[in-house]
């Protein structure tokens, strides 16, 4: 069976970012739907 | 040329034309041709800034850079994620709210000439011509890159080729104006994201799962899964401030000013930001999966690599459609520059300085006529494929972050900020990104936007504060903004 897979490095910057960017965006549709309409 | 292909093709032609007769029947004023009278939905806000933005370069660039080189070039990516994830969380909302109290601002240059009360018009003349150049010119560059497709694609003359595209193009952005084009975008990004979607897993399921394709990969040089591979620091900033561009993207800006609400925003900006990184994803995946499946024949040009998975692995009928999507991503980009520089003329020199009392109806066939208008000098520099004017696309990125990015973020976050001070950053901006380009080596090998950035943002300020205060009526607009943010 093989060995080969990214590394851990490599995982982060392929992810973190932009799961980071996925949940920010979500927290902010929440904070922002509590706020009244303009 | 295969009869499938050639239908599902003419199919999704139709379908373009049909929204822009659609909204031709709703244009009734300017601001509904140039700006969608504000009623934009926020997924269609969301999709069509995506895929306007995004040009052949998602389903290209990308997956032919990650085909010839790599992992390494995913960087690019990253930074262009973060870039417009701060546009939509820090611009979107106070861009909308602000260019609507400002004399209902329908443009970027309207919006500079009200948000700083100029009466000279030097601030809009600038702006105004900034975009038309540079627009023009990326237009006629988006043209020829459809052009070549077709021309590849289905051996068809560049010239017929061109032609075809300009008239289905032309055709909806001067009937529907707005409306039609960003509803077809918000179709053309769906499209490209399926294709982004189906051909990478599909073709890696071919080829036994993820497993198998990195191992193909890495015995074909290890280098290329690995993002750090031969990159230093300087390189990864000079790819990351790729996204620096977003907040000075006039045709990008212009769907923040159109959203029906402020308050629709937060849910476009979730919809844009799982587009937009799900696309980049499997434009990533395409040009990895392309180096494993075609290990034993390497592509001749990289940037193929879409169009010959595609070929490979797809019956004829989706595979058209998704072909399609390539069509779609220059497309969507052409139709909103297009339509960006026609605003500018209708708007910014014909109503405010030729006939300020032009009636709505004359107004709004002012912009169709100068899509046509704009079109048809783009299709002449199209016409010479190798012409060197082309060249200046190179700048177009760059030189619209660098000159309008910072003039609009410190126009909706600081109030000392004056004419004069956004005048130097729009000029200081684009001036640095053009000397920056010319020269190589050393530092000079960064990407022109980051110098162009810092040195308009200094220009803005100290020019902002040798001038004098802004006119208490200017402050009072700018704090009633801020409120209504």
């Amino acid at each position: 069976m093989s060995e080969v897979s990214l590394s851990l490095s490599t995982w982060f910057w392929l992810i973190v970012p932009q799961s980071l960017i996925i949940g920010l965006s979500i927290a902010n549709y929440f904070i922002q739907r509590k706020k009244p309409l303009q | 040329m295969n009869v499938p292909t050639l239908l599902a093709f003419s199919l999704y032609l139709i379908m373009m034309l049909a929204i822009g007769v659609f909204f031709y029947l709703r244009t009734k004023n300017l601001s509904d041709y140039i700006l969608g009278g504000r009623q934009l939905n926020g997924a269609v806000a969301a999709l069509s800034a995506g895929a306007s933005d995004m040009s052949g370069w998602l389903l290209l660039g990308l997956p032919g850079a990650i085909y010839a080189s790599g992992l390494n070039n995913a960087w690019i990516g990253i930074g262009l994620i973060i870039g417009a994830f701060l546009n939509w969380q820090f611009v979107a909302r106070p861009l909308r709210v602000y260019t609507e109290l400002s004399g209902d601002s329908i443009t970027l240059p309207d919006f500079l000439e009200n948000r700083f009360n100029d009466t000279s018009h030097l601030l809009r003349l600038t702006s105004a011509s900034v975009i038309l150049i540079f627009f023009t010119i990326y237009t006629s560059a988006g043209l020829v890159g459809g052009a070549i497709l077709f021309e590849k694609t289905f051996s068809l003359d560049y010239n017929m080729a061109l032609w075809i595209g300009t008239i289905v193009i032309v055709s909806y952005t001067f009937l529907g104006g707005f409306m039609a084009v960003s509803w077809t975008d918000f179709f053309q990004g769906i499209l490209m994201f399926l294709a982004l979607m189906v051909i990478p897993i599909y073709a890696m399921s071919q080829i036994g799962g993820w497993e198998a394709t990195l191992e193909t990969v890495h015995s074909i040089n290890p280098e290329y899964i690995d993002i750090f591979s031969g990159m230093s620091l300087f390189s990864i900033t000079s790819l990351m401030v790729w996204g620096l561009g977003y907040f000075g993207q006039p045709h990008i800006l212009a769907r923040f000013m159109s959203v029906k609400s402020p308050s629709s925003i937060p849910m476009a900006q979730l919809i844009g930001m799982l587009w937009m990184i799900l696309s980049l994803t499997g434009a990533v995946l395409t040009g990895l999966v392309g180096i494993a499946y075609f290990s034993d024949l390497p592509l001749a040009n990289p940037e193929t690599v879409f169009i010959a998975l595609n070929q490979a692995i797809m019956n004829p009928w989706v595979g058209g459609l998704l072909l399609a999507a390539i069509l779609s991503a220059i497309m969507s980009t052409v139709d909103s520059q297009l339509l960006v520089s026609s605003s500018t003329i209708a708007e910014d020199f014909y109503k405010k300085m030729l006939h300020k009392n032009a009636q709505q109806k004359h107004l709004v066939w002012i912009g169709r006529a100068s899509v046509v208008g704009i079109a048809l000098i783009a299709v002449t520099l199209a016409s010479d494929r190798e012409s060197s004017v082309l060249d200046l696309v190179a700048y177009a990125w760059g030189g619209f972050g660098a000159a309008f990015g910072p003039v609009i973020i410190l126009s909706l976050f600081w109030k000392r900020m004056t004419r004069n001070g956004a005048l130097s950053g729009i000029i200081s901006g684009a001036i640095t990104v053009i000397l920056w380009k010319q020269l190589q080596g050393g530092v000079f090998d960064m990407y022109e936007i980051l110098p162009g950035f810092v040195i308009s943002s200094c220009c803005i300020i100290t020019a902002s504060l040798l001038d004098k205060r802004p006119e208490k009526a200017i402050e009072t607009e700018f704090e009633k903004a801020k409120k209504a943010c």
